[in-house]
């Protein structure tokens, strides 16, 4: 009987020391982290999309980060330890001081910790800190396609959030899914089998393969920031792409911002000007309006006009670009000496009704429905607030707000036969398990193939015979205008401020691509054609090498 | 007999516990490394992934033409029209 109750007594001391110590644990020192390592129940983030160009080489991937934190509980020297730290990660000691706070169990000092600086931590040895796993993107190509891409921030959560360009339209499908774990586990976090076990897996960003070839965004990049060099522009930008389809092969403006420092940067930088600025685009209008006055049979390319000198609208007076005058000269003649008083003729053959109508055709004022984050729509004002001098001016691309890919989708009709395109920068969606291929969506079709033919052959002209005669790539013919327009200023147009804009074809028979060159203010002149039509054939002829094309 | 059958019963049964107790253990153990591996494979891969496109990209290319001194000055001449035969 003895022995029973030394055993029983033995017993009870034993479930007395266990209540004791879960009494300890979990009311004592109710740590959150105890508690949390019973049951865990996490998000498990997914992994966000890729971003390739069309041969698959990789524009945007994810790099493994770190976010250091430190538990101050158990930090003996806070001073020591942010003097250690701070020798790594040039924070600032008093900075990692500050935010080691002794009163809480659990601070975050640094996040975006790359691997070679965690290896460096670590081989400190320093107690009470420790490393959470993450990922951040990775630019392999750095921003040479910063305003395409885009970047990724944070929100108030801690959560992914793309921002601009590419990141920000397809964030829905880059970020993916998470997933959810749930698992018991002992204190050594080994999963305790009897317990709940269950794990939901997330499904992954899908990655984007994108129509855009790194080669011509290179050619674009490289060229633009030496013409914006040599003619000492504020801003500038190169768009090139398929006429037949507008998928965008490069799509290049500087000045540009740094992904992975996007912090650092002002919103300004952050605005892709090829789709969220507007401008008067001038002469390189008037191909549309010529187009479209041929399609409606008003004009005949060789019409004759009688080019006497400057026309009177109101009270307004209409001169040539150099105020020279030839007499008799063709429709053809109106595009290559790039004659406004030649082109307010073919605005009033047209008619206001017709003028008005053809730019609601060209897509102005309405969004090209690319797919960017940021895109604006240009502006046209009502038909009820345009006077006549309104009607004549826009024939030579005066009056109108309008923005690079509006344009570019614009000439691309008259040289395509009339097709009206989406223009797109994604070509296909992978994901998990299947690809979605983008395919070319043609709008409207509101021209003809004899017109653009008939178009094509006049621009070929405006090249061959324009006013300037620019050194192009010899064996080539190639099609293409200028524009100068004056930037309005308080109602009023400054002289000394131009953008000068070159949009061209190439080869002239059946383009293979069409670029889009836009200067905003060079100062070395104020002319298109001495700034951004020599950079738009520096950048040809690199092309034309580019994609073998041979010489006819 | 009835006893030493019910002790022969109740050592299977400890015995079984025992066993899968230590079983359990060790899968535990053995799902502990696997979860850790495949996270540190993983990170692994997404590194060289990291090495292999920076090799691989125009930036690094750049890099390397300007440390080899391949500028627009230094690049080679090639000798489109020849004046003169060079077939010694």
């Amino acid at each position: 009987m003895t022995k029973v109750k030394i055993l029983l007594f033995f017993f009870l001391i034993l479930n007395l020391a266990i209540i004791g110590k879960l009494f300890c644990i979990q009311v004592l020192h109710s740590y959150p982290s105890i508690s949390g390592d019973y049951l865990k129940t996490k998000k498990i983030y997914p992994e966000r999309g890729r971003i390739y160009d069309r041969s698959k080489h990789p524009f945007v991937l994810n790099q493994n980060s770190y976010l250091l934190f430190a538990e101050p509980k158990k930090i003996s020297s806070k001073i020591e330890l942010s003097s250690k730290l701070d020798e790594i990660l040039h924070m600032g000691e008093s900075t990692l001081e500050v935010r080691i706070d002794e009163s809480k169990y659990w601070v975050a000092l640094a996040n975006g910790i790359n691997e070679e600086e965690k290896d460096k931590i670590n081989n400190l040895k320093l107690k009470g800190i420790g490393f959470e796993y993450g990922m951040k993107r990775y630019y392999p190509e750095a921003s040479l396609a910063a305003h395409l891409l885009g970047f990724v921030g944070k929100t108030s959560d801690s959560g992914d959030i793309g921002y601009f360009g590419l990141e920000g339209y397809y964030d829905k499908d880059l970020k993916g899914l998470p997933g959810i774990l749930e698992s018991e586990r002992d204190l050594l976090g080994r999963p305790i089998f009897i317990g709940t076990q269950e794990i939901v897996n997330p499904e992954n960003g899908r990655d984007l393969i994108l129509c855009i070839d790194k080669s011509v965004q290179e050619i674009s990049k490289r060229k633009l920031k030496e013409g914006m060099e040599r003619y000492q522009a504020k801003q500038g930008c190169v768009i090139t792409a398929d006429p037949y389809t507008l998928q965008i092969l490069g799509m290049v403006c500087l000045p540009d911002f740094d992904m992975e420092k996007y912090y650092e940067f002002t919103e300004e930088y952050f605005k892709n000007p090829s789709i969220s600025d507007v401008y008067e685009p001038g002469s390189i209008f008037k191909p549309m309006v010529v187009a479209e006055a041929i399609q409606e049979k008003k004009i005949k390319p060789d019409d004759i006009y009688n080019e006497e000198g400057p026309i009177q609208v109101g009270e307004y007076r209409i001169m040539t670009w150099n105020n020279q005058y030839e007499g008799k000269i063709s429709i053809t003649r109106i595009l290559e000496k790039s004659s406004n008083v030649g082109m307010v003729y073919i605005g009033e053959r047209m008619g206001e009704k017709a003028l008005y109508e053809m730019m609601k055709k060209y897509g102005f004022g309405e969004p090209t429905g690319i797919d960017l984050q940021g895109e604006v729509s240009g502006y046209i004002k009502e038909r009820e607030s345009w006077y006549p001098i309104d009607y004549a001016t826009v024939t030579f691309g005066q009056g109108i707000a309008v923005t690079p890919i509006q344009i570019l989708r614009a000439f691309s009709s008259v040289i395509n036969g009339g097709m009206i395109l989406r223009p797109y920068v994604v070509c296909s969606i992978r994901s998990q398990d299947k690809q979605r291929e983008v395919k070319p969506k043609v709008e409207r079709i509101i021209g003809s193939k004899t017109t653009s033919e008939i178009l094509k052959k006049m621009l070929t002209s405006t090249v061959e015979h324009g006013e300037f005669q620019w050194v192009k790539p010899k064996g080539y013919t190639m099609g293409g205008k200028t524009g100068t327009a004056q930037i309005p200023i308080k109602g009023h147009y400054d002289p000394t401020k131009t953008i000068a804009s070159f949009i061209g074809f190439a080869p002239a028979d059946k383009p293979k691509f069409i670029t889009l060159v836009i200067l905003r203010e060079p100062q070395a002149s104020q002319w298109a054609s001495e700034t951004a039509a020599p950079l738009f054939f520096e950048i040809a002829k690199e092309l034309l090498v580019y994609y073998n094309i041979a010489p006819e | 007999m009835k006893k030493i059958l019910i002790y022969f019963f109740l050592f299977l049964l400890i015995a079984g516990n025992v066993y899968s107790f230590v079983s359990g253990i060790e899968l535990a153990n053995e799902i502990g490394t696997f979860e850790t591996e495949s996270k540190r494979i993983h990170q692994e891969n997404i590194e060289l992934e990291k090495k292999a496109t920076t090799i691989n990209s125009l930036q690094y290319a750049a890099s390397i033409a300007a440390s080899l001194d391949f500028v627009k000055q230094a690049a080679p001449i090639y000798l489109n029209n020849l004046t003169y035969a060079l077939n010694r």
